[in-house]
């Protein structure tokens, strides 16, 4: 019961991260359209959306890159796992 | 054999970092738009590749000589960083030298000069895309006038401007950011500049000086009946000499600095950074203005 609760948590935790991350992306749309718009009605000459798109967009990927293709923490709760595990093993002995 | 389940979070996750990633590598590649690359790819041949490369002799400089005959009566140059340097000539035509330089092969590609025939008006400008090299380059413009020039109008953001042996009767507007102003021989002179200090000296019936930090020196060689002289400034000193003969009501005022004035005054009423008087009949109007600025007005 315990570990399906702690299993629980986890799936949570990813899915958090996940979510928090489309969430993230998808602001990053609306505003980098909507200063590209802003700019383009203005003034079609210098581009200067494009400094926001990059600077705010490298946080993006790196956002992306620790939601779904590095799980920060997975490391620490498996070695935290096996930490347990070698506890029970001591207390049974 | 297990399988990986895929929810739809994990499709949009995946498609919303594809787009963000690629907008990110747009983004690089349109903000270069192909200069760095191209100062790169300077030649297919390395060793053309290290003679191109500007460190090595200090930038890229292009000079160019152009004359341009007509019945121009008003001269018209706008510059954005180079120095404008105007002098009177006796040629028929107008004479441009222009001096490019930039550090980059693609930035002095970028930068033109356009010489535009508008009937009585030549207009001398400096052109260039917007882009990320766009303030990579300057032009320096000599230009030698022809007689029978009636206005100079000169523009520019952080060069200085300089007018010399022009001849006399030329009205003159003269604007630049940061850069300095040094004119002689102006009929009507309108003179700006924000950060830059201005010279000059002027023989018509109006004179407008204006500038933020800079000070101001010059002389008023003459002024026409009836004329004016405004000059103003914020933070700089105003220094200006005068001809006796000045017919003029004069009006010196500074929130805190000095004023001072050598003419011979009639009416005068001086107060502590204030002086109100009259010279000759007062047919003229001559008003300085600073805020913390001394004010001087000298005897030529």
């Amino acid at each position: 019961m315990a570990d399906a609760n702690e299993k629980y948590k986890l799936a949570r935790k990813i899915a958090e991260r996940k979510v928090g991350f489309i969430r993230h992306a998808a602001i990053y749309l609306l505003v980098i359209a909507g200063l590209a718009i802003i700019n383009n009605v203005t003034y079609t000459g210098y581009q200067w959306w494009l400094w926001p798109a990059l600077g705010w967009g490298i946080g993006v990927v790196s956002h992306f890159l620790s939601a779904f293709l590095y799980q920060s923490g997975a490391l620490v709760d498996r070695v935290a796992k096996r930490e347990l595990e070698k506890m029970d093993e001591s207390n049974k002995s | 054999m297990s399988r990986t389940r895929v929810s739809g979070v994990d499709i949009a996750g995946i498609a919303l970092g594809i787009v963000v990633i690629a907008i990110v590598i747009g983004s690089v590649v349109l903000l270069a738009r192909g200069r760095l690359f191209s100062f790169q790819w300077a030649g297919p041949d390395p060793k053309q590749f290290w003679h191109d490369r500007p460190f090595q002799h200090g930038g890229l400089r292009e000079e160019k000589d152009e004359q341009v005959t007509g019945a121009f009566t008003t001269i018209e140059i706008r510059n954005i960083a180079g120095e404008i340097d105007i002098h009177g000539g006796s040629q028929d035509g107008v004479q441009i030298h222009s001096v490019k330089t930039a550090m980059f092969p693609a930035a002095m590609e970028n930068l033109t000069v356009a010489v535009e025939n508008q009937g009585s008006k030549l207009l001398i400008e400096e052109r260039h895309d917007a882009g990320f090299f766009m303030s990579a380059g300057t032009v320096s413009f000599t230009i030698t006038l022809p007689k029978g020039i009636k206005a100079i109008q000169a523009h520019s953001v952080s060069g200085s401007i300089t007018v010399r042996n022009v001849p006399p009767g030329i009205d003159q507007n003269l604007t630049t950011i940061s850069g300095s102003i040094s004119t002689d021989g102006a009929r009507d002179l309108d003179a700006s500049s924000t950060s830059g200090s201005v010279q000059f000296a002027s023989a018509g019936d109006r004179l407008e000086v204006h500038s933020v930090s800079g000070s101001v020196q010059g002389r008023i060689e003459a002024l026409g009946r009836g004329g004016s002289v405004n000059v103003r400034t914020v933070s700089g000193s105003v220094d200006v000499e005068a001809p006796t003969s000045l017919d003029a009501i004069i009006s010196l005022r500074s929130v805190s600095g000095g004023v001072s004035c050598d003419l011979p005054l009639t009416a005068a009423q001086q107060g502590r950074n204030t002086l109100d008087g009259k010279i000759g009949s007062g047919s003229g109007r001559v008003e300085i203005t600073t805020t913390s600025g001394p004010i001087t007005i000298r005897k030529m």
